[in-house]
């Protein structure tokens, strides 16, 4: 530990901390071009000079170590080290600096992918020269070369900081970049026959300060400035990435890593990323439809609702019934789903598809379905590993699938083999899949984009997930869904469901009044988030505000 | 803000001189040049510097000079302009895909001629815009380039922009 002096504030520097990182952590900004939390320190820019007293030169602050000094050597009776990041000199070394980086660029902001977020235009508009002193031909380099499937590399921007050669060094190991070229025509390529083609290949775009390398499927779609960004959790696996969704008028343009150093810190996988890529032109629905003699037919909310409850509510018997949900439901859905299976069926059935995958040591978890440790922590019961669908529906009347495309590839005579007495399928998704198709009844439901919500990651960490569009009013999440549900069943005629058992009938009274005093109908998801606050002992006193950006970390959740 | 009303004077409050007065400024300007401009059969020359229909303009090679940077549709108070991207094999590798401005919307205040940095977007003295149907306001790329392209006295904008 070492007491620093940097411009009259006084720092403790621990042992293997540097300087650039004790200032930023105290709040006294030092520009930096090719330092980043998670990767190793090259010092490679120069950007973070300082003044050292007792230093003939500026030194890099990003390298700089601090010993501790014996107790005679110390400066001013207390001090390890005397810091300047304002004097004249080194602002006139900022100056230069950037004047070298920019002497070869471009300088073709309009028609690059960063401006509005590129630290060359911060840092030159905060410590650089308005003008340059180069009036030479600048030289020339690659452009629009592509380094791998996703990723556009142009040269001319590069400002060779070597921050995206160490992470494919460093965090995913592959190895692919290097520096071809020395001295002033130096610059980034794959090595031969290699292409920038691993899991993670985007995040270089992420952490390259400049616009030197762009994502191929976001290039020139939008400026950054026109975006709109929300917090929310990447739904491909359990680990949860953080991740910010930028959304144009409606429109999903980008999805980008958000910090959180409990769950994924600066990155995420290209394969969520794309997700963005992936649900544009699916089909999409935009109000429930029943199956008659083969065509869909779209029907005011209370008249499908009204239909589809007096055609399954206590009409089985739990042994003729199979409900298949999904780890793409939140927190939130499963309570309104657990709800949803105490009145229509008397007992809380239904299996969570338990879908695995490939997994690393980076990020990408076993386990492909985002909330699974959320049904787990809610007590749900889950299928085997990857089980055929068929198993699932044998000798059943009826099947509720939620959130699952679960007959991808099938047929209707395969189901109809499998499964001869079935009556009903009820399909709740956001997509119009193939399963939708094949069902009777579909009701289509918000996106993981289009909701509130809450979900726990494989470590345990609950965190929340926000509407970054907003749906069509007739796609609702789930536990609307079921709050609709709730609100025609108290108009209807409970009688109508034709049991013979009036008990039954009884108890669906019972459930509806307690339900009506919780107020979970109609009012969207804070109170549904209440029921699941009361389903977890653990959060049970946690307000929303108190869930931060990373959210919170729950014990006895996930796999410790 | 309390604003007093002037206590009129008793020669003002005679009412009849003050009349006077006013027919005699009328009666002036019978004598004085005529301004009235009869228009559409005469038209009116507008003033060098005059705010009318934004257009786009062509650079020498042909090309469109906009490179789709969206700072027009960024600053535009209210946002009459739409862009939508594309990219070339030209090396300036991005251009306007499609280009919408609605005149309806626009307001002439010349700030997309102003903030554009390859002077592509110009304000010609067209003000002749009005129809029946407001979608016809809705005026795509072809037609700006086209409209810019007529304008004689924007020849000389079509220089390339100056290094330096
Ligand atoms: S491409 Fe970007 S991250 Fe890589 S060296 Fe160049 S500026 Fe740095
Ligand atoms: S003149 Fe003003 S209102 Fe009209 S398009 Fe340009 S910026 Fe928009
Ligand atoms: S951040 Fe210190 S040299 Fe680049």
């Amino acid at each position: 530990m070492a007491l620093v002096w940097i411009d009259g504030k006084e720092i403790v520097v621990e042992k293997n901390e540097t300087l650039l990182q004790a200032a930023l952590r105290e709040g006294i900004y030092i520009p930096y071009y090719c330092y980043h939390p998670s990767l190793s320190i090259v010092g490679q820019c120069r950007m973070c000079l300082v003044k050292i007293e007792g230093m003939p030169k500026l030194m890099t602050a990003c390298n700089t170590y601090v010993p501790e000094l014996p107790k005679e050597k110390k400066i001013d009776g207390k001090y390890d080290m005397k810091v300047y990041t304002r004097t004249e000199e080194v602002k006139e070394a900022r100056r230069g600096i950037l004047e070298f980086l920019l002497l070869n660029h471009p300088l073709d902001c309009p028609i690059c992918d960063q401006a509005g977020e590129c630290q060359l235009q911060i840092y030159s508009y905060e410590y650089g020269n308005a003008r340059s002193d180069f009036r030479f031909e600048k030289l020339h380099f690659p452009k629009r070369v592509e380094l791998g499937e996703h990723i556009v590399y142009d040269a001319e921007r590069c400002i060779k900081c070597t921050r995206c050669i160490r992470f494919c060094n460093e965090i995913t190991k592959t190895q692919e970049l290097t520096l071809i070229d020395r001295g002033a025509n130096t610059y980034v390529d794959t090595f031969e026959g290699k292409k920038l083609n691993n899991p993670y290949s985007v995040c270089t775009v992420d952490i390259c300060p400049v616009g030197a390398l762009t994502f191929k499927e976001f290039r020139f779609k939008e400026r950054v400035w026109f975006l709109q960004g929300s917090n929310s959790v990447c739904p491909e696996c359990s680990r949860n990435c953080a991740i910010r969704v930028d959304t144009y008028k409606g429109e999903i343009m980008r999805i980008v890593p958000r910090f959180n150093p409990e769950v994924n810190n600066y990155f995420m996988c290209d394969f969520g990323r794309l997700l963005s890529e992936r649900i544009k032109n699916k089909e999409l629905r935009n109000s429930p439809a029943i199956k008659e003699n083969g065509a869909f037919k779209v029907k005011s909310e209370k008249e499908f609702y009204t239909t589809l409850l007096s055609k399954i509510t206590r009409k089985y018997n739990s042994n003729e019934v199979s409900v298949i949900l999904s780890g793409r439901m939140t927190n939130e859905e499963i309570e309104a789903y657990k709800v949803f299976s105490l009145i229509v069926f008397g007992e809380v059935v239904g299996e969570f598809l338990y879908v695995t995958g490939d997994e690393d040591k980076i990020l990408i978890k076993k386990e492909k379905r985002a909330n699974y440790f959320g049904a787990k922590t809610l007590k749900m019961k889950f299928t085997k590993e990857n089980e055929d669908v068929t198993h699932l529906i044998k000798n059943k009347k009826l099947v509720v699938i939620i959130r699952e495309n679960v007959f991808k590839g099938k047929k209707e005579e395969d189901i109809k083999k499998n499964a001869p007495s079935l009556e009903t399928v009820v399909t709740f998704d956001t997509f119009f899949t193939e399963t939708a198709q094949l069902s009777d009844f579909y009701v289509p439901l918000a996106g993981w984009f289009e909701m509130e919500g809450t979900v726990i990651n494989f470590n345990g960490q609950l965190q929340k997930i926000s509407k970054c569009i907003t749906p069509p009013k007739g796609r609702k999440p789930f536990y609307d869904v079921v709050s609709t549900v709730l609100t025609i069943l108290k108009d209807m005629d409970t009688s109508d469901f034709k049991s013979e058992k009036t008990k039954e009938i009884e108890s669906i009274k019972k459930v509806l009044e307690e339900f009506k005093n919780r107020e979970v109908m109609n009012k969207g998801f804070y109170p549904w988030f209440k029921e699941v606050k009361n389903a977890i002992p653990e959060i049970k006193n946690l307000s929303l505000k108190d869930l931060t950006s990373f959210g919170i970390f729950l014990k006895e959740s996930g796999n410790g | 803000m309390i604003v007093k009303r002037p206590v009129l004077k008793w020669w003002e409050r005679l009412y009849l001189p003050v009349v006077e007065d006013g027919l005699l400024t009328t009666f002036r300007h019978l004598f004085k040049k005529k301004v009235t401009v009869q228009y559409p059969e005469e038209r009116w020359v507008p003033p060098e510097g005059f705010r009318g229909a934004p257009v786009l303009l062509t650079g020498l090679d042909g090309r469109e000079k906009c490179t789709s940077c969206k700072l027009c549709m960024f600053i535009c108070p209210p946002q009459a302009i739409r862009i939508v991207a594309g990219e070339t094999e030209h090396p300036i590798e991005k251009y306007p895909q499609e280009f919408y401005i609605d005149y309806g919307l626009c307001i002439f205040c010349g700030y997309c001629q102003e903030v554009c940095p390859c002077e592509a977007i110009w304000l010609k003295h067209e003000f002749e815009l009005a129809d029946f149907d407001r979608t016809n306001l809705i005026f795509g790329k072809d037609k700006l380039l086209q409209m810019g392209r007529q304008e004689p006295y924007l020849k000389g904008k079509e220089k390339p922009l100056k290094k330096g």
